[in-house]
């Protein structure tokens, strides 16, 4: 592997090495004019005749994408044959960096970066251009903590006209769609990949592992693990909505990439605002602010040691990176093996793991876990819980005042005998028993509170309402007892 | 209420998701034991406590439990049916919403 340091490619000075992945190295550079600095990342090939047009072609391409949450590609160059990219710099590392492995992000964070990065996405989609390569690694957290997506069109460059090795490939496959795996890709791939992003960043893991071909089997066979076994806070919508943006069938996900991230931000609406705990300020800053971003990729940042509130990422907008002076990030290195990454650690203090970003805590994950008890009595969504509570009490109630006014009427339909099993039965008794049917089932969609409320006020109003006065009507009558009367 | 308490003590394993066998076998088991628990309880209270029952509390048991059945029947075709519709209207919300 060569090595171009201190070599000039186009008008970037090759200052030093900010990581190696497997089909391209990652350089410093800086513009020997301008002196800015950029990431300059060489590709790992020589181009014959043939491979330099379609190159040149593809490098257009991807150099008309310019988009807010996209690394801005400036400049596209081949020097005796050697392919070169000129990225803008992204101060803050990567999201990997920012949330190692085995980390849990909160869903306002996730639901976040989702949002930029979706829209990044559908940007290109529109340009009909896939990324291919969607994972934590190749988001880019910039200078104003949002969140950019690089090496667009990376992997479509390194797989059509450039050689690959196998490494590329494994450290790639955990994100890769199905029809991607057979060499189908489409839209729906990288709205795929992003799915897998979201079940790791949430869980703090991805839903499969293995070996290459053990991971190529599951995406393309097996059901992703249930995320609410992992986090029982999440709500079902969320991880509904995961799991359609993780179908098998690009069909059977989203319409498009951005429908996802709405449909994400709807869901994770719907899910009750969980209080944590103040969070641990670790020696490097738990949660970097922008100032503290700014200062970790000095020369360029702004001084600054203040330490500002959490999350900052969620309460900032967007900030087009084109009018950010930024430095090259030692993450954009495209599809690079997890061991790549360690050599690009001593270039930045926020590349420790000290330095990441909302990492949950014992008392977090206790108090959530609280919650999440507390709320499955209720159900996940009180709303949802009151609406089949009065729906449930309606329609029970109702049934119950019908029974309790056949009764009382002495109507054959409630008093008349019927044999079931050698057993004279009231048909009024097989008529109560059948309308159970509507607190055992709200019981099982929206936990016992819904459904012991719902019999005790159904019975009540029911008994009250057909002329019982209240004392008899809290006892139920008639040998309904089973109602629920205990 | 002693019913719906118990039968309500599911959502805690199936975590209100039913779209797997496993889950719905669950949710009609505990139904099953509300029931159970739910009936015995009346019948015996009806004839120890107040003695409404005149034939003995298993006869009371038995008669008001048996019908239940249909109850552990239809509750599982309403779960996946329910299953069915939430997803499905989840996907139209937001591919409508795109």
């Amino acid at each position: 592997m060569a090595d171009y340091v201190g070599q000039h490619l186009g008008n970037y000075q090759l200052i030093s090495v900010l990581g190696r992945g497997g089909f391209a190295e990652v350089y410093l550079g800086e513009h020997i004019y301008l002196k800015s600095r950029a990431a300059i990342k060489v590709l790992h090939t020589r181009l014959d005749e043939n491979d330099l047009e379609v190159f040149l072609t593809e490098a257009r391409t991807i150099a008309a994408l310019v988009h807010p949450h996209i690394v801005r590609v400036l400049e596209f160059g081949v020097e005796s044959n050697i392919p070169f990219l000129v990225l803008d710099y992204a101060p803050s590392g990567s999201l990997r960096q920012r949330h190692p492995r085995g980390t849990q992000v909160p869903l306002p964070a996730t639901t976040s970066y989702v949002k930029q990065v979706a829209s990044a996405l559908q940007y290109a989609h529109d340009q009909k251009l896939i990324h291919r390569d969607v994972k934590p690694e190749n988001m880019l957290v910039g200078r104003s903590n949002d969140v950019l997506l690089s090496d667009f069109g990376i992997a479509l460059i390194a797989q059509s006209s450039l050689s690959q090795q196998t490494q590329d490939v494994v450290g790639t496959v955990s994100y890769m769609a199905p029809e991607q795996i057979k060499g189908k890709p489409r839209p729906a791939s990288d709205q795929y990949s992003l799915g897998i992003v979201v079940y790791e960043l949430l869980s703090g893991s991805r839903p499969f592992h293995g070996s290459f071909t053990e991971l190529c089997t599951q995406h393309i066979y097996a059901t992703p693990p249930s995320l609410r076994e992992k986090i029982p806070t999440i709500s079902p919508e969320v991880e509904q909505v995961v799991m359609t943006a993780l179908a098998k069938e690009p069909k059977e996900r989203f319409g498009n990439v951005q429908a996802f991230a709405n449909a994400l931000e709807q869901a994770s609406r719907s899910q009750l605002p969980v209080v944590l705990a103040p969070r641990h300020i670790a020696p490097f800053s738990s949660t970097p602010s922008m100032d503290q971003s700014a200062e970790a990729s000095a020369p360029l940042a702004p001084q600054s040691g203040e330490i500002s509130p959490p999350s900052p990422l969620l309460a900032l907008p967007a900030i087009s990176s084109s009018l950010l002076p930024t430095q090259p990030a030692e993450s954009s290195q495209p599809s690079e093996p997890d061991s790549s990454h360690a050599k690009t650690e001593p270039h930045s203090d926020h590349d420790h793991p000290a330095a990441a970003a909302p990492t949950m805590k014992r008392a977090d994950v206790e108090s959530r876990s609280w919650q999440a008890q507390a709320r499955k009595l209720v159900g996940n969504d009180i709303r949802r819980a009151l609406i089949a509570m009065v729906f449930g009490v309606i329609l029970y109630g109702g049934l119950n005042y019908y029974l309790d006014f056949l009764y009382k009427h002495n109507n054959a339909l409630a008093v008349t005998g019927v044999y079931i099993l050698n057993n004279n039965i009231d048909s009024g008794i097989i008529l109560a028993d059948l309308i159970l049917i509507i607190p055992l089932f709200l019981a099982a969609i929206s936990g016992p509170l819904v459904s012991l409320l719902t019999i005790a006020a159904g019975l009540y109003f029911g008994s009250l309402f057909a002329g019982y006065d209240a004392a008899l009507a809290t006892t139920a009558l008639h040998g309904r007892g089973l109602s629920g009367i205990c | 209420m002693l019913i719906g308490l118990i039968a309500g003590l599911a959502v805690l394993l199936t975590q209100e998701r039913y779209n797997t066998v496993r889950a719905i076998v669950i949710t009609v088991t505990f139904s099953a034991v509300a029931i159970v628990i739910g009936t015995a309880f009346t019948a015996y209270v009806d004839v120890l406590v107040s003695g409404i029952r005149a034939d003995g509390p298993s006869s009371t048991f038995i008669r008001n439990a048996l019908p239940c059945v249909i109850d552990l029947i239809v509750l599982p075709v309403l779960l996946v049916a329910y299953t069915a519709i939430v997803k499905g209207r989840g996907r139209g919300e937001s591919r409508e919403r795109a």
